[in-house]
């Protein structure tokens, strides 16, 4: 049976040589992550974009489409990110501008910590074009599954480490606390890839109003290789300063307090569920 | 060598241990690839793959024209407003 069309082959269809734009995830792991749709978006898009995570996960993706093209160019040492993704909008949008099917595939999940896909697609529908995104594996789904947690049991917040640091957050020790991009946490340069000690103390500091010192602190790397493990070391908060903390590491903290009941609450529940009638237990 | 990555990506849709047997049952991969698959050597599979460049990642920032929220006011004339009735 042949499958079913997607929107691409019937824009196709249709005669319509209007742009447009799909962002797709590659997943996290090389091989492991990629689902139909967006391998069949990126065979079939006329210019194909790409991110990924590692030199090898961009290599597979050209093995795709060796046509593909890399959007790495636009990083440069000491450049501003926000000019970085700037252009890399821009290079997704003038394709689509020049009437041609376009597909950014981006690692992971396309539209988590990766504010190229969002942006790109804003544009290009506030200039008239189709624009959509598809979901993926992100690292927040490698996490669960690897780490064992699940965010229904206690709960789990996820920031972007900055925001701890920048802001003042309200954070829920008895949740998990998920920290993203905690490597260049303290950056304001946007130009930096790392940052240090000095300014990861800051993010320690916070947390010490939460957390005691030896507390455990997960630095959690998704594997992107088969041939990988995922990385799951734990320190204790006081030490995590001076951690080895990489730009793709991610810190996962245990709750620290337990759920507290809220006794009015059940009373009230009660008394909604004492004025209802049971429950038939005839089908 | 362009048959690297391929060779990973049959070894990512396996649900078994990626152990040196996993890898050894692997065909068609020159001596040098199958020592960079064992020794777990991915800067050496980089280089075989002819995958060398500098590949960074995408960090979420903020648009300049992102502001943070401004800190929330409570309503005094709300009384299911959580935060009047703390103060």
């Amino acid at each position: 049976m042949a499958p079913a069309l997607l929107g691409s082959d019937r824009m196709q269809e249709s005669g319509s040589a209007k742009g447009r734009l799909v962002c797709v995830g590659l997943g996290m792991m090389l091989g492991a992550h990629l689902g139909p749709r967006a391998r069949h978006a990126i065979e079939t898009a006329d210019v194909v974009f790409v991110v990924a995570s590692d030199a090898l996960v961009e290599a597979w993706v050209r093995e795709l489409r060796p046509d593909v093209r890399s959007l790495q160019v636009f990083y440069g040492c000491g450049k501003s990110r926000r000019d970085t993704y700037r252009e890399m909008v821009g290079a997704l949008l003038s394709e689509v501008r020049a009437g041609h099917r376009v597909c950014g595939a981006f690692y992971g999940h396309p539209g988590v910590f990766a504010r190229v896909a969002h942006d790109a697609i804003a544009d290009a529908r506030a200039e008239g074009f189709e624009a959509l995104m598809d979901a993926a594996v992100s690292a927040e789904d490698c996490l669960y599954a690897d780490m064992g947690i699940d965010p229904g049991r206690v709960g789990c917040q996820h920031y972007e480490a900055n925001q701890l640091v920048f802001y003042r957050r309200r954070v829920d020790p008895s949740a998990f606390l998920v920290l993203w991009q905690a490597g260049v946490v303290g950056d304001r340069t946007l130009a930096r890839f790392e940052t240090g000690p000095a300014h990861r103390q800051l993010l320690v500091d916070r947390l010490l109003e939460l957390y005691d010192a030896a507390h455990p602190v997960v630095l959690y790397e998704a594997a992107t290789l088969p041939i990988q493990t995922p990385r799951m070391e734990t320190v204790a908060l006081g030490a995590l300063a001076s951690a080895d903390i990489r730009m793709h590491t991610t810190l996962v903290i245990a709750p620290a307090a337990p759920l507290v009941p809220d006794e009015a609450m059940f009373e009230r529940l009660a008394a909604i569920e004492a004025s209802l009638p049971l429950p038939s237990t005839s089908s | 060598m362009s048959n690297v990555v391929s060779l990973i990506a049959r070894l990512a849709v396996s649900m078994d241990p990626i152990d040196d047997r996993a890898i050894g049952a692997l065909t068609g991969m020159s001596d040098d690839v199958r020592e960079a698959l064992l020794a777990r050597d991915v800067d050496r599979l980089r280089t075989l793959a002819g995958a060398t460049a500098n590949v960074a990642c995408l960090v979420f920032t903020p648009d300049e024209n992102d502001e943070p929220m401004p800190d929330r006011v409570p309503d005094e004339d709300d009384p299911t407003d959580s935060e009047s009735r703390a103060a």
